[in-house]
């Protein structure tokens, strides 16, 4: 009975409950498998198609490709591969690394550059300037609210003029290798001390 | 062959997931698939990419719209698999024997069997002749409604009609000279 349904079912001819009685049957029984193939391939041999043997082997290739296919997904969801280490290997330090570090730095040394609102210029001729003139306190120009920029820092005196000359002098002859000297601002603070004395 | 209605059960089934229904699919169109790829890619990769074209059209069968014959759905995907495989073919070797481009047009020639291998051709007309003289040896009930059915290609409701007979004696008619045809089949293909 099954294969009147299979020679049916080639033609088109089975109803709906003979093709699942057909298939139910077709998966028990190899022998269906093959008259079905028989059927087929008379058919291609009738039509001009070349019909090689090992069909059976053919189509059970496909439905084996077919099967691993669809099993190999699944498999690898619960396979557990082997870590190849144990231990999480350190990064390698990139420049990327030191870039806030740099950012930083640069912010610290803008900061001590122009954080302090004196010229660093300026500070530094004064001190060559008090060094050279012990007793005598020098003070920046900006320091002009005071109204005595050279003199005695503790009694708030302007120097005499014995002591001013003395000081101009010093530094017209350390300040005449060029215009802008290194102690040209200094100079210009004890010259305004002077004419500020001179009031 | 390529009817579309013929392969309508099978092909619903298929979507579903049912392999039984695909196998089935599988050994009716192999040969023509096989043959259709073997004058693209030459016999030696013929049943590779053939198989290939399978499971391929099996990912892809629950997109099947069935705007066309499965079997014309099917022809596509396996003059695809092909180009794939001669690309790839060409990759390797470092050039390109055919042009990929003319590919497709050699599948629309049913009949180029010089491509075939003499083994197949001696095959395929071995199947006829054997076929042919079971036939005529059948009894003339029998033996004519196989001829209608197979050779003229008519409907058992047309057999039926033709033969003054009910549909359901034509179909016993036709299973019963199958019956006779497969048994000179065997020894052959098996």
């Amino acid at each position: 009975m099954p294969k009147q349904i299979l020679s049916a079912a080639v033609d088109n001819a089975a109803t709906r409950i003979e093709w699942e009685d057909l298939l139910d049957e077709v998966a028990r029984n190899p022998a269906l498998k093959k008259s079905w193939s028989h059927i087929w391939e008379w058919r291609a041999a009738r039509d001009g198609i070349a019909v090689t043997k090992g069909s059976c082997e053919f189509a059970a290739g496909v439905m084996a490709a077919i099967h691993a296919s669809e099993q190999a997904p699944a498999a690898s969801n619960v396979l557990a591969l082997p870590l190849s280490r144990s231990e999480p290997v350190p990064r390698a330090r990139t420049w990327k690394t030191w870039v806030p570090v740099s950012a930083a730095a640069g912010a610290l040394a803008a900061a001590l550059m122009f954080g302090t609102g004196k010229p660093v210029a300026g500070t530094a001729s004064l001190t060559v300037a008090s060094q050279a003139l012990p007793g005598v306190a020098m003070v920046p120009v900006s320091a002009r609210a005071q109204h005595w920029v050279a003199g005695d820092a503790q009694t708030g005196t302007a120097p005499d003029a014995a002591t001013a000359a003395l000081l101009d002098s010093y530094l017209v002859e350390h300040s005449s290798h060029e215009v802008a000297g290194t102690l040209a601002g200094a100079r210009f603070a004890v010259q305004t001390a002077s004419f500020q004395t001179g009031e | 062959m390529s009817d579309p209605a013929a392969d309508e059960q099978l092909v619903v089934r298929a979507q579903e997931g049912d392999t039984r229904a695909f196998e089935l699919l599988v050994r009716k169109y192999q040969h023509k698939i096989v043959q259709l790829v073997s004058r693209l890619v030459g016999d030696g990769d013929a049943p590779d990419v053939a198989q290939e074209t399978f499971v391929r059209a099996w990912r892809a069968l629950k997109g099947f719209q069935g705007n066309s014959a499965f079997y014309t759905w099917l022809y596509r995907i396996g003059i695809n698999t092909a180009k794939n495989h001669l690309v790839s073919r060409s990759r390797r070797q470092g050039h390109n024997d055919i042009d990929i481009a003319d590919a497709e047009l050699y599948g629309h020639t049913e009949h180029l069997s010089d491509i075939d291998t003499p083994e197949a051709q001696l095959l395929s007309e071995e199947i006829k002749q054997k076929v042919t003289e079971a036939i005529n040896g059948l009894p003339p009930d029998l033996r004519k409604a196989i001829t209608l059915r197979e050779l003229e290609g008519l409907s058992y409701e047309e057999i039926a009609e033709a033969m003054d007979c009910p549909i359901g004696t034509v179909r016993s008619r036709i299973f019963r000279a199958r019956e006779v045809i497969d048994a000179v089949l065997q020894p052959l293909l098996s």
